[in-house]
């Protein structure tokens, strides 16, 4: 927005006039004072405290560099040069500090140095390299603000004809339009000194100061303006989500990579046929190529609401125009792209967008930033990442009589936004320059977005009031391979019709081998099947037929084994009760599918809701005898291609109901067949731990992938399975080869092995799921030592079985830290999505929509729940096929992986379970002392991760915390709970009505504890010591001596890192029972005492024999670990 | 707006009215707001297993001995 006074400025005046708006005030009136100390202009003052906070800084240097050809007079240059430099204050200014802490600038009579330096006493070969490190050695030397110069040339000589000219200029007192002050300036005096004449006089009148003081009093005008653009930029995203390369997304926020340079290769006349185009919508070329700017970023990115930042030239007064200095304000726009725009239409908007930018341009950018309070994020720049300039002032190029001059293209820079556009001209026309951040994009990345501009360009041009969304972004190969090449997975795996066949065809072959080892029995493949047999025929003897539901409350044991596969004999799909969830939630199952059987053991029977479904008690069915243990033939297949329901997992619902998914048989057979290729071949025997709970999906992954291949289940008690330090050691004593793992349990593992136990090296393969996986140096240090094992990333949402797979490298020093969930497995097919429905280009965010024989059939009764999340699907091969909508948000990555990036709504995974918000608020809302509710995430990381609920009470009394916490423990499972309850008096809404995160008040996870007043200082130094791990690991500034861990927000993955910190730091060994029985420092501390008498962790079995209060939660614990279903 | 859509197994889903209705799924009835498109099929998508899955299970129940 550089615009030259003149006709662009004429024309702004004139909008202005039409819209109303007031002119900017009389450019008149920058008058010569004939100082030669003053103020910072504010755009100055902000690069002066960006230099104050990092010295040294070259971001802010500006290089200009010219090879010169011909006979140079050597003497007029560097007479000109002098000149120049005695002509333009602001290149002999300084920067210091006053006595009031204020910095002032000041004008100094030394001229800044000119060194010429002769590299013709190089050998020829050497001297181009020697001229291109002094090119950047001077891009690398940073100026002291304060001593000076801020200016600096130097002239190398490499023979008689060719010379190097380079000038470095700090940007604080230096903008585009004075490079071409500059150069104009440098040609005619250097033209006047070779003729021996004296030049062309120096403008008398006003001096850059002169400028900053008149400045300063228009902008102390303009505090209004500062509430427009609070106005304007309320609740404005501050990133543009691009297809970087950088892992996750690149939402980093780390410091700039070097900036990239590409001409943006537009066919010719685009540009002019749309800047006609935006002349006859009264626009300015900037306005034009800003607007087209910005359907680009919407197209690639999906947002509708972006900013850009642009600078303003504010050399308004004439008297600015032959000034060298910095001139810039930046102006933040937010250029309206909603409801799919034409361009044309778009044109309209941008203009007046652009015009009211005009209009508010007196305000400092730096005040409107401070106005908004952005959150900052790390280096980047506080309110956009995307930036456009029409670098219209790019001036005369140097024209020295009798030399030809070349620039010299120098990228000092770091890059200072993510992406950047600038037009520019040149006398063959204009050009459009795309600049990238070199951390955020690869070269091929970036060349591949100039290609996609270039083409949306051409669009714009050519189909104006086509809606935005029309263009095609992709070019038909690209589309090609997005669409089929990489969905190519249809294949014959021979999938047995019903999962269990997989298992009693494994049985007939190997009856006598082991299919279970549970707590010293090895059952075999004919006895399970057997035991199977035998619930079948109870059930069918209760009714139990082809699709009859079947509700599972069995603790992990050979009979919950025999429940599954019997009620899969038996017809029926099999719906895994929680035996650990509230009664209320486990009710509101049986009621949703009306089971007419519920199968529970000794342990569980007393703990199930009343319901009127019989209750068959699974360990006390007749002995199946020894006619029945013979190997069994696979039940004769009836009725197909009939395709009933296996099982229903039950997942968060954002209506405040759990949502029952109904997973059929031919899905789930598909991912057996497909998880025996994978990861085979299979050696008889083959140990797999049962590790999942049976009402997560994964739990039939782990249990008939090993019993369709005559491998080994190894199952674990409970006991066993909680104790996460432990993990370890099992893997280890029971040489389990295949483990399927959340990702927040292997994390844990990685980091109890630091303590340097020895690994389970019988491990084969590992498979993580269920959460994004990141790699940890943790993580590669125990699969270093275990080099004969492979880790996996699967992906997949209950709604489906996975369906995509990532090996990662044999070496994890090649592991990325963001792992891809990899391609789509056999017979599935993964499309990343628009909101229209749309292939997106590689590296753009999508929702990730899934297709093939994984899907569900749908959600039990909720029709239109199923309608909306299952659409027909437009690309597949068989007609009538359905595509799951996910919700998930991913991208393509250039080799075809896929990579995970988050969500599309409030769904959010806390320990690894998928919780939908609106779940938890609905429930929060139910309590009659609440009249409105709002759950949110406090925490980035996954361990951190924690529920927080806002609540607005009815007039009178609020609700205690803990009646509240306990309200909702009655109703949901634990990882439901919110962490802390907030009452706020109302809730804060932005301008568009939703809730506004950034106004809500931070939790105070310790004010349930310190509200009841019981804060009990530590007793001595380890108490002490304890404490601090606690509130260390709570992130909160105290724990009191008998302060309740899990009461101040504290969860079982916090507490297991607690526990490590402790142990490592009082050297001894604690389990996590010791803690969860007394969960307060004093409790800790008497455990670490205990320890250290007698010098022997304290029995496990201890944690069994005493659980009354730490029973609860060595069950939610427990649920961490085979948590989550996807 | 959008049509309600069903394919030959008898599963309902919703599409956008101005898109072309991909192959093996038919209308049913007007375009209309989708809510309304989503209200219909919670009143007429009366058993979620697909329709060969349905008959299957139907023949086998009057089947003796199943």
């Amino acid at each position: 927005m550089t615009a030259r006074p003149g006709d662009a400025e004429r024309r702004i005046r004139e909008l202005l006039e039409r819209r109303g708006l007031p002119a900017p005030r009389d450019p008149a009136g920058v008058v010569p004072r004939g100082r030669d100390r003053g103020p910072l202009a504010p755009g100055q003052r902000r690069l002066w405290l960006l230099d104050r906070m990092h010295p040294g800084g070259t971001d802010y240097l500006v290089p200009l560099a010219w090879r010169l050809d011909g006979a140079l007079d050597e003497p007029a240059l560097v007479h000109a040069l002098r000149e120049v430099f005695r002509r333009h204050d602001a290149l002999r200014t300084v920067f210091r500090v006053r006595d009031d802490g204020e910095p002032e600038q000041c004008v100094l009579p030394d001229l800044p140095e000119i060194t010429v330096e002769d590299l013709g006493g190089l050998p020829a070969g050497e001297r181009e390299r020697a001229e291109r490190a002094a090119l950047r050695a001077e891009t690398e030397r940073p100026f002291d603000l304060a001593a000076g110069p801020v200016a600096r040339a130097r002239l190398l000589r490499l023979d008689e004809r060719r010379w190097t000219l380079v000038l470095v200029v700090h940007h604080i007192v230096f903008d585009e339009w004075s490079a071409g002050v500059l150069t104009r300036d440098l040609s005619a005096l250097y033209a006047a000194a070779h003729r021996g004449e004296a030049g062309p006089a120096a403008a008398s009148g006003p001096r850059y100061l002169d400028w900053v003081l008149w400045d300063a009093e228009r902008s102390a005008a303009a505090d209004g303006q500062v509430d427009h653009w609070r106005r304007v930029l309320d609740g404005a995203p501050t990133t543009v989500d691009l297809p970087t390369d950088a892992p996750g997304g690149g939402e980093g926020g780390g410091p700039g990579g070097p900036a990239g340079e590409l001409r943006v290769p537009v066919p010719p006349g685009v540009v002019a046929d749309l800047t006609d185009l935006g002349r006859a919508e009264g626009c300015t070329p900037f306005m034009t190529l800003l607007a087209a700017w910005a359907a680009f970023l919407h197209r690639l990115s999906g947002q509708s609401d972006l900013v850009i930042g642009a600078p303003v030239a504010r050399r308004g007064p004439a008297e600015t125009h032959a000034m060298v200095g910095f001139f810039l304000n930046t102006v933040a726009l937010r250029p309206d792209l909603g409801g799919d725009p034409g361009f044309r239409a778009l044109l309209a908007r941008t203009r007046a967008v652009t015009t009211d930018a005009y209009a508010h341009a007196d305000a400092p950018f730096d005040a409107v930033v401070e106005a908004l309070r952005p959150e900052r994020s790390g280096a980047r720049h506080p309110l956009f990442r995307a930036w456009f300039a029409d670098d219209d002032a790019g001036g005369p190029e140097l024209d020295l009589p009798g030399l030809r001059s070349a620039p010299v293209p120098l990228t000092t820079r770091t890059a200072k936004f993510d992406l950047a556009l600038f037009l520019t001209r040149h006398a063959d026309g204009a050009a459009l320059i795309l600049e990238y951040d070199g951390a955020l994009f690869t070269e091929d990345t970036a060349a591949r977005l100039a290609d996609r501009l270039a083409r949306l360009l051409a669009a714009l041009a050519e189909r104006p009031d086509a809606p935005l969304s029309a263009h095609e972004l992709l070019d038909p190969a690209e589309r090609e391979r997005l669409v089929r090449t990489w969905n190519d997975t249809a294949r014959d795996l021979g999938a047995e019709a019903r999962a269990h066949h997989w298992f009693e065809k494994q049985a007939a072959r190997t009856p006598d081998a082991v299919a279970v080892e549970f707590a010293g029995q090895r059952v075999t493949y004919a006895e399970l099947d057997a035991r199977a047999e035998a619930v079948a025929r109870a059930l069918r003897r209760v009714g139990v037929t082809d699709g009859t539901y079947v509700a599972l409350a069995v603790r992990r044991s050979v009979a919950m084994l025999a429940a599954v596969l019997g009620t899969l004999k038996a017809g029926g799909a099999y719906v895994a009760l929680d035996p650990d969830h509230p009664r209320d939630r486990l009710a509101l199952v049986l009621a949703d599918t009306g089971a007419p059987v519920l199968l529970v053991d000794p342990a569980t029977r007393d703990g199930v809701p009343d319901t009127d479904a019989v209750l068959l008690d699974v360990t006390a069915l007749p002995d199946p005898g020894p006619a029945a243990s013979g190997p069994a033939a696979p039940a004769a297949p009836r009725g197909l291609p009939h395709d009933p329901v296996a099982y229903v997992t039950y997942t968060s619902g954002s209506t405040g109901r759990p949502k029952g998914i109904l997973m059929p048989h031919r899905a789930v057979s598909n991912l057996v067949a497909w998880t025996l290729e994978r990861y085979g071949p299979w050696e008889p025997g083959h140990r797999t731990l049962q590790f999942a709970s049976l009402s997560f999906d994964v739990s039939f992954q782990e249990i008939f992938s090993t019993l369709g291949s005559g491998g080994t289940l190894v199952l674990v008690t409970e006991e066993q399975r909680r104790d996460v330090h432990g993990l370890a050691e099992l893997l280890r004593r029971e040489r389990v080869e295949r483990l399927y793992v959340p990702a927040a349990a292997l994390q844990q593992l990685a980091e109890g092995h630091r303590g340097g136990a020895t690994p389970p090296t019988a491990l084969r393969t590992v498979v993580a799921g269920s959460e994004q996986l990141v790699v940890t140096d943790d993580l590669r240090r125990l699969f270093a030592d275990l080099p004969g094992t492979r880790l996996h990333n699967e992906y997949g949402p209950s709604e489906t079985h996975v369906v995509t797979a990532h090996a990662l490298p044999a070496d994890p020093a090649a592991w990325p830290e963001w792992v891809p969930v990899g391609r789509p497995v056999a017979n599935t097919r993964v499309y990343v999505l628009d909101a229209l429905g749309r292939p997106v280009p590689v590296g753009v965010r999508g929702e990730v929509h899934l297709g093939g024989r994984g899907l569900a059939h749908g959600y039990l009764g909720m029709p239109r729940q199923t309608a909306a999340a299952f659409t027909p699907d437009p690309f597949g091969p068989e007609p009538g096929a359905r595509l799951y909508r996910t919700g998930d948000i991913a991208r393509h990555l250039s080799d075809g992986t896929l990579e995970f990036l988050g969500r599309a709504d409030d769904q959010v995974k806390i320990r690894g379970y998928r919780v939908e918000l609106d779940e938890v608020r609905t429930t929060v809302d139910a309590h009659p002392a609440v009249r409105s509710a709002f759950v949110r995430v406090h925490g980035e990381r996954s361990a951190e991760r924690r529920l927080v609920a806002y609540v607005v009470p009815h007039a009178g009394e609020p609700p205690a915390a803990g009646e509240l916490a306990e309200f909702v423990r009655r109703r949901l499972p634990g990882y439901m709970v919110p962490s802390a309850f907030v009452t706020v008096e109302r809730l804060p809404l932005t301008v568009n009505g939703k809730v506004d995160q950034r106004r809500l008040p931070e939790p105070d996870f310790a004010a349930t504890v310190r509200a009841e007043g019981r804060y009990a200082p530590p007793r001595d130094a380890l108490e002490r010591a304890v404490a601090e791990v606690l509130a260390d690991a709570l992130s909160v500034p105290r724990v009191g001596r008998d302060d309740d861990f899990f009461a101040l927000g504290g969860h079982s993955l916090l507490a297991a890192k607690a526990l490590w910190a402790v142990q490592e730091r009082q050297g001894v060994t604690l389990t996590l029972g010791d803690f969860f029985r007394r969960p307060t420092a004093a409790g800790l501390a008497a455990c670490v005492r205990r320890a250290r008498e007698s010098g022997a962790p304290p029995p496990q079995s201890a944690a069994a024999a005493e659980r009354p209060s730490g029973g609860r939660r060595l069950d939610d614990l427990f649920d961490d670990l085979l948590g989550p279903a996807q | 707006m959008h049509n309600v859509v069903v394919n030959d197994e008898e599963q309902y889903s919703i599409w956008p009215a101005d898109r072309e209705v991909p192959l093996g799924w038919h209308v049913v009835g007007e375009p209309r707001p989708e809510a309304e498109c989503l209200a219909y099929i919670e009143e007429h998508w009366t058993d979620l297993r697909p329709r060969s899955a349905r008959r299957a299970a139907e023949r086998e129940d009057g089947a003796p001995g199943a």
